[in-house]
């Protein structure tokens, strides 16, 4: 009986890692392979679509994502920098020397840490945009994450499919190549910003990394597995309004927390959910607190109960 | 006049429904008497509430309050004449509504999760259906969303897709 139950746990455990090795070699698809495609991206029944273009020369990677609809957003990304453009508001987001990161599937460098919350397992393969593919199932261990499938195309190991599973198992959000293309090179052309920029009238926003040991909350309630990976002062333009923002990580999923000084005693709060993303907000003295991210609606709630001020007497 | 009158004439003033005169009548009386200015100043905040898709922001002591003032209010029973009656009887159901509405999500929110009580809880106005997915009208929620993408990517989060949602992300909606 127990040599039973060693071999299954043998068995599930070599099933784990079967699947993590699928997860690794995708991230090294993403990274290293030259390829444009059309991505159809649903979410809320609303169904968007963009190109993405990425290229892989001489050990640097540039990618550029534009969405083929109304408004027509675009992201650049290379060496140096990542730019955001939002034509409809003239705001771009520039930030100078990216960590290394792709804008379509990014996965931590760690997995088998991952194991501690999140269950791997292979499932079955199936056909995307005519290209066969297996399937990754990534299953929370506690109910303060979503789950995600994963659709791995078997030839180039790029991700051809994705799903954000909600609670009763419902998909929050899914993202799909329609066309995809596996080239030897990307022109120079395909990669550049085709957003003209006039800087006289667009504005660009700033971000300030700030020290840890400034940070004067306390984050009490935060679940197991996730950590602080930045805390950074936003000065959102036009008018300059500072927001402190922390961004919590367990690998998978991301929470922000703002931090909003308010100017009067009663303001505007906020949906608590848009897609797979939940918010909560509270008001502590003359704080707005705002907890979102892509988890359940009791994750922003439990980290957004546990703020607080450092050496502040609470009730 | 009872305080049950009074309560009542404060709903019709609020909605319009009420005369000239009895609406200066009582503007003045309103004027003189704190407790009634309060009555006044809560009917106000949960027409516009009723009025309004955003939410607002409560303090520590709130369920508390809608307790009391549930507790403190008059139930109507008798029929009352005129050509008022249809419309007192549905604005007073509508401030009865609005604050049940107010209270079961309040306490839903605290219900929902034992473990943390937060002192201060958002009072949530929860949309339905396609509803629920728009959020427009709220730039602030908006801003912290493609904040909240940006900076997960910007910083390397590691994560799926948060510039899929910047790209396709529909301002207007």
């Amino acid at each position: 009986m127990l040599l039973a139950a060693e071999a299954f746990g043998a068995t599930a455990e070599l099933r784990q890692s079967d699947a993590i090795r699928w997860l690794m070699d995708m991230r090294q698809g993403v990274i290293h392979l030259n390829y444009r495609g059309v991505v159809a991206y649903l979410k809320d029944k609303h169904v968007e679509s963009f190109q993405l273009f990425h290229a892989f020369a001489e050990g640097i990677e540039q990618e550029r994502l534009v969405s083929m609809n109304s408004p027509l957003r675009e992201v650049v990304r290379n060496a140096e920098k990542v730019a955001c453009y939002f034509p409809d508001t003239k705001t771009v987001f520039v930030e100078n020397k990216p960590s290394r990161r792709s804008v379509l599937l990014e996965l931590p460098e760690d997995l088998a840490q991952l194991s501690r919350h999140y269950d791997f397992k292979l499932l079955a393969q199936e056909y995307v945009a005519q290209r066969l593919s297996q399937i990754i199932s990534i299953e929370p261990r506690d109910d303060f994450r979503y789950a995600r499938r994963i659709w791995v195309d078997v030839e180039s190991k790029l991700p051809l499919k994705f799903e954000l599973v909600g609670e009763n198992d419902q998909v929050v959000e899914q993202m799909m190549f329609t066309s995809l293309s596996i080239e030897e090179s990307i022109p120079r052309s395909e990669l550049n910003a085709s957003t003209k920029v006039d800087t006289f009238t667009w504005q660009i926003n700033q971000r300030k990394a700030l020290p840890l040991d400034s940070l004067k909350w306390v984050l009490e309630n935060v679940p197991d597995g996730f950590q602080m990976i930045s805390y950074t002062r936003l000065l959102r333009a036009p008018t300059e309004h500072p927001v402190e923002h922390i961004l919590l990580s367990d690998g998978f999923s991301s929470v922000s927390i703002y931090i909003d000084e308010l100017g009067g005693d009663v303001v505007k709060g906020h949906q608590k959910k848009v897609g797979a993303i939940n918010a909560h907000s509270r008001k502590i003295d003359r704080y707005l607190v705002t907890v979102m991210g892509e988890v359940p609606a009791r994750t922003v709630q439990a980290i957004a109960g546990g703020v607080h001020r450092q050496n502040v007497q609470r009730p | 006049m009872s305080d049950d009158d009074l309560k009542q004439k404060l709903s019709l003033l609020l909605d319009g429904e009420l005369s000239k005169s009895d609406s200066l009548a009582l503007m003045s009386r309103v004027e003189g008497d704190a407790e009634l200015r309060k009555q006044w100043h809560r009917y106000r905040l949960i027409s516009e509430l009723m009025r309004s898709e955003k939410t607002l922001l409560v303090d520590d002591s709130f369920v508390d309050r809608v307790r009391d003032a549930l507790a403190s209010e008059p139930t109507i029973l008798a029929p009352r004449s005129g050509k008022h009656r249809y419309r007192e009887k549905a604005v007073t159901a509508a401030l009865a509504a609005s604050l049940a509405i107010v209270a079961v999500l309040v306490g839903k929110s605290i219900s929902e999760y034992s473990p943390v009580r937060g002192p201060e809880l958002l009072a949530q106005t929860e949309l339905t259906g396609a509803g629920n997915a728009r959020s427009g009208g709220d730039p602030q929620f908006q801003d912290y969303l493609v904040m909240h993408n940006e900076t997960a990517y910007l910083v390397g989060a590691p994560g799926v897709l948060p510039y899929a949602r910047l790209v396709t992300y529909d301002s207007s909606r």
